[in-house]
């Protein structure tokens, strides 16, 4: 008996040991920079057991206490190595050397994203290869590099708006620091909103979204700024072809706080204007016009213990133009009568974040934030009377604007009790204060001897719309097996805007089966719901593009998207993918049928349709990230579809019609090519079939449809009436641009200096100088008979440019 | 390198070729019925956008009318104008089958518009700011009798001329739905209360429902600036246009003013409405106009002003 006991002692204390298990967490850094690195591979090798670190380079990995070799990895730098026998929690945050080059280094079997993650339909990049990418004026820009991958659309020639998966523009969630923008795009979508030099993460879902993501239908951008050295002071300045930019990081106190600000800003508009006299005819037109945009990275990162940091950003950017032009010249009555009009928007975003790790277990990250979002247009006249020696001057002016205020708090916890479970929870809470339709005007007199006349100033506008958005969501990525793996979890929602309330439960679910160590298949499913919407022109993107809430009125849109697809990692060097996606779209806003966003006797609830709208297609991706040579092949079939036939809402009579940026075909290469530290170089070749428009492509007579009055015998009016065509649009988008197509080449000259580095950029934007549809109209030559024709305009044809970058 | 970059954008233009692309050609059904006027119906085929010939016109086919259950069959066919023997008057049931070679049967029905039934015209002189100034003005206003058993749109135009010697006689005359006439919308007979309502659709037609007033009598006016002579006479002769539609000419007058790339470069596209069954489009459909003169008027003592 005593000896049963004593085994049965033995026994319990045996298996009590071999249940303990413990957890080593930290945070993972650059040595150089102190930058925390996002996604980087943690893995114990003996037991196949890992993870990877959030967003603010935390991870943690609980383990059976045993011997363990730790290998910590992350895409261009050397991998870090440790064996030791774990016996208690442990702490240990980790410094990463940077590799000289991205080496074909093997990453075996602690590759745990690629083809073993859970999560499909993403996309990430490493930030510099995205940066190589030669776009347009030898400029780099993210958005612009993400739109060459699959399932990923541009708008027009040259436009930064996202078109994912058959979502419109609206559909895209652009979070920037965690923090939502509403307009990224500067220039009217040539350029992003996003300085490149300040980016240090991204990462693009396209379906399959996690659950702790929400608010938009087709797909998150979620970009992490730089936090700054934390150990020297760095920065660079570039002066390019349209735009200057500088950038300054470096420890406030060495490693513990630090800062990165970084700062752009065009100057067309200061070099154009001495040429502007020179190519129009000064005694014919008096003209003044420009236009530029800015924007500002800033953050500060205090780090008060291993365990604590707090982190505070800004981001102001905005875009500006102008033009004033003398349309009348009386010099028998002295006056002169000018014509201005402007046009301005941008967004300003403010946060604060606070990480803190509550045991080696969970983590946890409390944000607030506050952004701002407006745009405007200005029209105005300006009468200068000269009287005697005095010049009064009448200005009128009309501002239409709209704006966007949101005040937001969110809390999210990060708990991976063991190695199979790694649990997300949270909440957040959003209060929007919507001003969609504001027409503010003036008039102001004055003269130049300083005397002010009657100003009459005054407001019209739609009431501004108040709203509550609420979140909570839970999500487990489960590794149930070595081969299976589920990321599953629910999203709540709640909106509440003029006593109405839209609650909304989104599941969602994506799983991972492991076929061996280089080939895997996975599923998702993904229900997404979406309370704001973009009132957009169907036939060109403006600035400005209205956004508006829900209402009683207007439904939330809603979404339902099913993808799948194999993958296949070839030693780990280069990864290929071919994923398929259906989604469905419900209560998607459109204008109705000869409708304008300009002010009317109408609200824009009243000048919008709501219909639904389906997206189909295949992706297929081959993508190489480590070595010389790096880039992808992105190829994209895709068909999307909209549906307008509810009553009362009725576009395209009720018939089915090709989305805005539905484009069957879609190509693009990138190859890069870095085989030293002194010179890099890459290309880029893009071709997708031409976008849809509306066209009119027949004509009808009305015979009485032109009036004109003449004078009968007796001096009465007499109305004649005259035939006139008429045009008939036999259905929406209806007609299809030619195909676009072009090539990028571009390269970088490397030095080192004394004090720093300098690096030349030559590039050349459409290298085979095709002529790529931008609009088209219709044009006419009043020869012997009159001759129409329809004309395409392209707006960059082969751009040489050339940048100049000093680093220090 | 600017003005190389500006002249490099400025270039980049090309033609479309739509060799083999002209697509489908519609019948086209044109027939505005005005009452008391002889019933004509135009059959044409529509054109390719980029074509600036003339329309090919119809005239084989073999069409009916009917008026109130009563058959009718052309009395001419010319350059695709299908005349009948018969003037429909205010509130007849009227209706078309035509049989198209190569179209099968098209049809469509409408019900003939009655005259506009204006009981008065009057001009008032008054004051008021406009543009944020304080100017001279005058009323012009009329009552209008809606019938009560049609469904009818008003457009309301006001024509002036100009009577002063420097303006030549075709140059004098002009129809004004401009934003210097103010519509006042539609009140109670003898009602002079201002209630200004700018509307964008002013610009292109000034078109209301009679769903406010439906057999009942209303006052429609306008507000214009008015130049006196020195006698305080003002200086232009008005006269009030009130054209009626039926609901399909309306909503075809409305589609087809849309459409029109001059309407505005940011409307959504916008297409032209037709009422016709079978394998065609257009509009049959009526509408009637007249003229009703409003008297020039002379304006108070102090507010008169030498031009």
């Amino acid at each position: 008996m005593k000896r049963l006991l004593t085994y049965l002692m033995l026994v319990m204390a045996g298996v009590a040991a071999m249940a303990q298990s413990y957890t080593i967490n930290g945070t993972v850094t650059d040595k150089k920079t102190g930058e925390t690195l996002i996604g980087a591979t943690v893995m114990d090798v003996n037991s196949g057991k890992g993870t990877v670190t959030n967003a603010y380079g935390y991870y943690t990995l609980t383990l059976k206490k045993d011997s363990v070799n730790l290998r910590i990895s992350y895409v261009g730098y050397r991998p870090y190595e440790r064996k030791m026998m774990l016996s208690a929690n442990e702490q240990l945050s980790v410094q990463l050397y940077p590799s000289q080059q991205l080496e074909e280094v093997v990453i075996t079997a602690d590759k745990v994203q690629g083809v073993k993650s859970s999560q499909m339909s993403a996309i990430e990049v490493p930030v510099e290869q995205l940066k190589a990418v030669p776009v347009l004026f030898g400029e780099s820009d993210i958005l612009k590099a993400l739109q060459l991958m699959p399932g990923v659309q541009s708008g027009s020639e040259g436009q930064a708006g996202m078109y994912v998966r058959g979502g419109g523009p609206d559909e895209n969630l652009f979070l920037l620091d965690g923090v939502p923008l509403y307009n990224v795009n500067h220039a009217g979508g040539f350029f992003s909103a996003f300085n490149s030099d300040a980016v240090k993460n991204v990462t693009l879902y396209k379906g399959s979204f996690p659950a702790h993501f929400g608010g938009r239908l087709s797909s998150v951008l979620d970009i992490t700024t730089n936090n700054g050295n934390d150990q020297t002071y760095h920065g660079s300045a570039s002066l390019g072809l349209i735009s200057a930019k500088i950038a300054v990081e470096g420890p406030i106190i060495k490693e513990k706080t630090t800062f990165s600000i970084s700062a752009r800003r065009t100057y067309a508009d200061f070099l154009l204007q001495p040429f502007i006299p020179l190519i129009l005819d000064q005694d014919e037109y008096d003209m003044s016009v420009g236009y530029y945009f800015y924007d500002l990275n800033a953050k500060v990162t205090h780090k008060f213990s291993d365990k604590s940091r707090l982190y505070a950003s800004y981001y102001l950017g905005d875009d500006v133009m102008y033009a004033k032009v003398l349309v009348g010249d009386n010099p028998i009555m002295s006056k002169d009568d000018y014509l201005k009009f402007g046009f301005q928007w941008g967004n300003m975003v403010g946060s604060l974040r606070w990480n803190y790790v509550i045991n080696p277990k969970l983590f946890m990250n409390i944000s607030g934030s506050f952004t701002r979002y407006r745009n405007s247009v200005l029209f105005g006249t300006e009468e200068h009377y000269r009287i005697n020696d005095t010049t009064t001057v009448l200005d009128m002016q009309m501002d239409y604007n709209s704006n966007i205020h949101d005040w937001s708090g969110r809390i999210d916890f990060d708990y991976m009790p063991n190695p199979n479970h790694s649990i997300k929870y949270g909440a957040a809470y959003t209060y929007h204060e919507f001003m969609p339709e504001v027409l503010d005007y003036a008039l102001n007199t004055g003269d130049d001897a300083g005397d002010e006349g009657v100003d009459t100033v005054g407001t019209l506008r739609s009431s501004t719309v108040y709203a509550h958005e609420m979140m909570a969501f839970i999500e487990d990525d489960w590794s149930v097996t070595e081969s299976v793996k589920i990321n599953g979890g629910l999203n709540f929602t709640g909106f509440s805007v003029r006593d109405k309330f839209y609650p909304s439960v989104q599941p969602r679910l994506s799983g991972r089966i492991l076929l061996s160590n280089d080939w895997s298949i996975k599923v998702g499913y993904a229900y997404m719901t979406q309370y704001l919407h973009l009132l957009s022109n169907s036939s060109v993107s403006l600035p400005t593009d209205l956004w508006v809430p829900v209402t009683d009125k207007i439904l939330p849109m809603t979404s339902n998207q099913v993808a799948g697809g194999v993958f296949y990692s070839w030693k780990s060097l280069v990864d290929f993918s071919v994923e398929g996606y259906y989604k469905r779209m419900s209560n998607l806003l459109e204008y109705k049928e000869g409708s304008t966003f300009m002010g009317s006797s109408e609200t824009w609830e009243q000048k919008v349709s709501m219909g639904d709208g389906w997206a189909y297609g295949v992706e297929l991706l081959a993508q190489k990230t480590v070595g010389q040579y790096t880039g992808w092949i992105g190829y994209t079939w895709s068909k999307a579809e909209r549906l307008f036939n509810r009553e009362g809402q009725v576009l395209n009579n009720g018939q089915v019609f090709p989305a805005k940026y539905d484009r069957r075909h879609d190509l693009s290469i990138v190859l890069t090519y870095k085989p030293n530290d002194r010179f890099d170089c890459s290309a880029t070749f893009v071709y997708s079939t031409g976008n849809t428009s509306t066209l009119a492509m027949q004509q009808i007579v009305d015979q009485e449809g032109s009036t004109s009055v003449e004078m009968d015998e007796f001096g009465n009016p007499v109305i004649v009436e005259e035939p006139v065509d008429v045009n008939y649009m036999e259905s929406r988008n209806n007609y299809r641009l030619p195909a676009y197509h072009r090539m990028d080449l571009s390269a970088n000259f490397h030095k080192k200096l004394k004090h720093g580095q300098r690096t030349w950029n030559v590039s050349i934007y459409n290298v085979y100088n095709h002529q790529n549809p931008y609009l088209i109209y219709q044009s006419y030559d009043l020869g012997l008979t009159e001759t129409k024709k329809l004309m395409q305009l392209s707006i960059f044809p082969i751009l040489p440019s050339v940048s100049y970058v000093y680093r220090f | 390198m600017f003005v190389a970059v500006a002249a490099l954008f400025a270039g980049c233009k090309k033609e479309i070729d739509f060799t083999g692309m002209e697509g489908k050609q519609y019948v086209v059904v044109m027939a505005q019925l005005q009452p008391d006027s002889v019933a004509v119906v135009n059959l044409a085929y529509s054109r390719f956008f980029l074509n600036s010939d003339t329309p090919k016109y119809i005239n084989d086919a073999s069409m009916t009318l009917w008026v109130n259950g009563t058959a009718y069959t052309p009395s001419s066919v010319s350059e695709g104008n299908y005349q009948f023997p018969v003037s429909p008057v205010g509130g007849d049931s009227v209706w078309f089958e035509a049989d198209v070679p190569g179209h099968g049967t098209i049809s469509a029905a409408t019900r003939v518009v009655s005259h506009p039934q204006i009981e008065n015209v009057f001009v008032t002189a008054t004051t008021g700011y406009e543009f944020w100034r304080m100017m001279d003005l005058q009323y012009i206003q009329a009552d209008i009798t809606d019938p009560a058993d049609e469904k009818d749109f008003y457009r309301f135009e006001v024509i002036e001329r100009d009577r002063r010697p420097e303006y030549e006689e075709d140059e004098a005359i002009d129809t004004i739905f401009r934003s210097y006439f103010l519509y006042l919308g539609l009140k109670e007979v003898g009602d002079t209360s201002r209630q200004d309502i700018f509307s964008a659709e002013m610009a292109t037609a000034l078109v209301i429902s009679d769903k406010e007033f439906s057999g009942e009598t209303k006052s429609v006016g306008f507000i214009s600036t008015p130049i006196v002579d020195t006698t305080g006479l003002t200086t232009r002769d008005y006269w009030l246009r009130v054209v009626v539609y039926s609901p399909d000419m309306f909503e075809f007058r409305r589609s087809a003013s849309m459409a029109s790339s001059s309407y505005s470069m940011f409307a959504e596209p916008m297409q032209t409405y037709s009422n016709i069954k079978g394998d065609a489009i257009g509009v049959f459909a009526s509408q009637s106009s007249m003229i009703f003169p409003a008297p020039r008027i002379q304006m108070p003592e102090a507010k008169r002003r030498r031009k």
